[in-house]
């Protein structure tokens, strides 16, 4: 009784094996141009690469006036 | 012997490997992304830097159906328009050439996009620039896209085919990635940044 159950469920899955291998390809199809779409957002993030550099450029100026004032603080204690 | 044949034999899928690659203009430089993905970045004092960006997707698609595809993608993004300038005749042959205008968070950004199609795959090279900086920019990015080159091996890939056996006795020596980039740089200066950076990707990838 079981294995009956079995086929008889097993059945439409097979059958429908096919369709499904059709559905991937035309999901392939579907997402077909997202590589353009990607690249696009590759190269904007290339550009807004320089808000980096110039956010790093920023903390490094400032880590080194920062530096420069504690120094200067510091050999102004030291002469005292 | 062993080790050699297998290295005899990496080497020799490295060098049939197929080359994509396009010549940058002289003073951009390589810029990386988190992500690993490379591209090339004008040498601007602004925030937004026009960059380059080359990319290759497979597609079973016919090629006017892939653009059809294309553009269905970038109408559906809101604030962005998308159109067909002209064809484009590169060194790897005919592409359709396409621009992109988005209006993003940091102004609107102008995208120059060439899409050419080789066998099953899509050949897409990116140019992204603001809408104020574009109009400078285009003769060069003209350029800069009728460089783009497609090569069937880096032996024909060469301008100066003599200078293969060059390449082949490096290889032999097995060098390392820093070794490689020096030389490369020092033996086919006339090849470009483009194509230096594309081989310097295929060694790594056979080295691994």
């Amino acid at each position: 009784m079981k294995r009956l159950l079995c086929l008889i469920f097993l059945i439409p899955c097979l059958l429908h094996a096919e369709d499904l291998n059709s559905v991937k390809q035309d999901d392939t199809n579907l997402w077909a141009g997202t590589g353009a779409k990607d690249a696009t957002y590759s190269a904007i993030s290339l550009s807004m690469l320089g808000w980096g550099v110039g956010l790093a450029g920023g903390i490094a100026l400032l880590a080194s006036a920062i530096n420069q004032s504690s120094s200067s603080h510091d050999s102004s204690s030291c002469s005292h | 012997m062993i080790l050699a044949a297998v290295l005899i034999s990496a080497f020799t899928s490295f060098l049939d490997q197929e080359l994509i690659y396009f010549t940058p203009p002289p003073d951009w430089t390589s810029a990386q992304l988190s992500s690993g993905k490379r591209g090339f970045v004008a040498p601007s004092t602004e925030h937004t830097r026009p960059s380059l960006y080359l990319s290759v997707e497979r597609s079973t698609l016919s090629y006017s159906d892939y653009l059809k595809s294309v553009q269905r993608i970038y109408t559906s993004i809101p604030k962005t328009s998308w159109r067909k300038i002209e064809t484009l005749l590169t060194k790897a042959g005919s592409g359709t050439l396409t621009s992109i205008d988005m209006d993003t968070p940091h102004g609107m950004l102008r995208i120059l996009q060439l899409l050419l199609q080789k066998q099953d795959r899509m050949i897409i090279l990116t140019a992204s620039t603001t809408q104020t900086q574009f109009p400078s920019y285009y003769p060069l990015l003209l350029e800069t896209f009728r460089s783009l080159s497609y090569a069937s091996s880096v032996q024909s890939s060469l301008q100066d085919p003599s200078k293969f056996s060059l390449l082949e006795q490096q290889l032999q020596t097995a060098p390392c990635q820093q070794q490689f980039a020096r030389f490369l740089q020092e033996t086919f200066p006339e090849q470009g940044k483009g194509w230096l950076e594309e081989v310097l990707l295929h060694y790594t990838i056979s080295e691994k």
